[in-house]
């Protein structure tokens, strides 16, 4: 009987820290904000050149930001979705070394 | 009865924790492809059961295959301690676990729960309470899927490997 009184004290406190960490996290956790802001992104080559890009956007994140700044100026990036979100793989036809 | 010679390193305790080596490592980039669903924490428990606290070396030679695996970071630092902080809890607490697969499946929940935490610590040292607290923080989803998955898998799996272990060690060997 206290064997199974310990089991089920101890799966209590499990789900009880789980719904503790979950609060942690939405308390504390990363957070991204959407608003306006500035940024200034600067691609550099292969040869040593930089081209910077500046301006303000709404983007929450940097996939956004880089969506924007494809369609309005001259810039291009190429990437893949994987399990931790988007990989960038080149940027202005460059492979990223 | 225990054997009182298996406190040196025979040809037997040499061999099988090359073995073991093996299937910690083959079983854990098996299911590389899911993060923090892995069977080394409930590996290392049951074999701290049935081979003492040789289990330990097994943790630090665990990082080392790992590292030439990966290539060694400061991960390497957390890998070296909370391993065998894990065995060190199994087998004091083995008097009490009496080989109740609940008791280890909750043994092995809290260790993937706190799993981050534990990582965290080193980061004390490099950026303070506040690195520490952000790094556990944004890795709290992970040490959930973590902590349900080491339940279950070693809720399901205990039983049956520890008949099996008990079958293939023979039973001098054995340090239950």
């Amino acid at each position: 009987m206290n064997n199974k009184k310990g089991i089920i004290i101890g799966i209590v406190a499990l789900v009880v820290v789980i719904l503790a960490g979950v609060g942690i996290y939405a308390k504390f956790g990363p957070k991204a904000s959407a608003g306006s802001k500035s940024y200034t992104l600067t691609v550099v080559a292969e040869d040593g050149t930089e081209t910077s890009y500046e301006g303000t956007t709404d983007a929450e994140y940097l996939h956004g930001l880089l969506d924007e700044v494809a369609a309005n100026e001259d810039f291009t990036f190429e990437g893949s979705d994987g399990d931790y979100g988007f990989y960038i793989e080149s940027v202005n036809g460059e492979v990223a070394m | 009865m225990k054997d009182k010679a298996s406190k040196k390193w025979g040809a037997y305790e040499v061999a099988s924790m090359g073995i073991m080596l093996a299937i910690i490592e083959v079983s854990k980039h098996a299911l590389d492809f899911l993060p923090n669903i892995e069977l080394v924490s409930f590996l290392f428990i049951v074999f701290s059961l049935m081979f003492g606290w040789r289990v330990l070396a097994l943790t630090w030679a665990f990082t080392v295959i790992e590292a030439f695996y990966f290539g060694a970071g400061v991960w390497v630092i957390a890998y070296a301690y909370v391993w065998p902080i894990l065995v060190i809890i199994v087998l004091l607490t083995r008097k009490v676990g009496k080989q109740n697969p609940w008791f280890y499946a909750i043994l092995s929940g809290a260790f993937g729960l706190s799993f981050g935490f534990l990582c965290s610590i080193y980061t004390l040292v490099i950026g303070g309470v506040a690195q520490q607290f952000t790094w556990w923080v944004a890795g709290i989803p992970y040490d959930i899927v973590h902590g349900i998955g080491n339940f279950f898998i070693c809720l399901f799996l205990f039983k049956p490997v520890m008949i099996i272990l008990k079958k293939v060690v023979p039973e001098e060997k054995q340090h239950l």
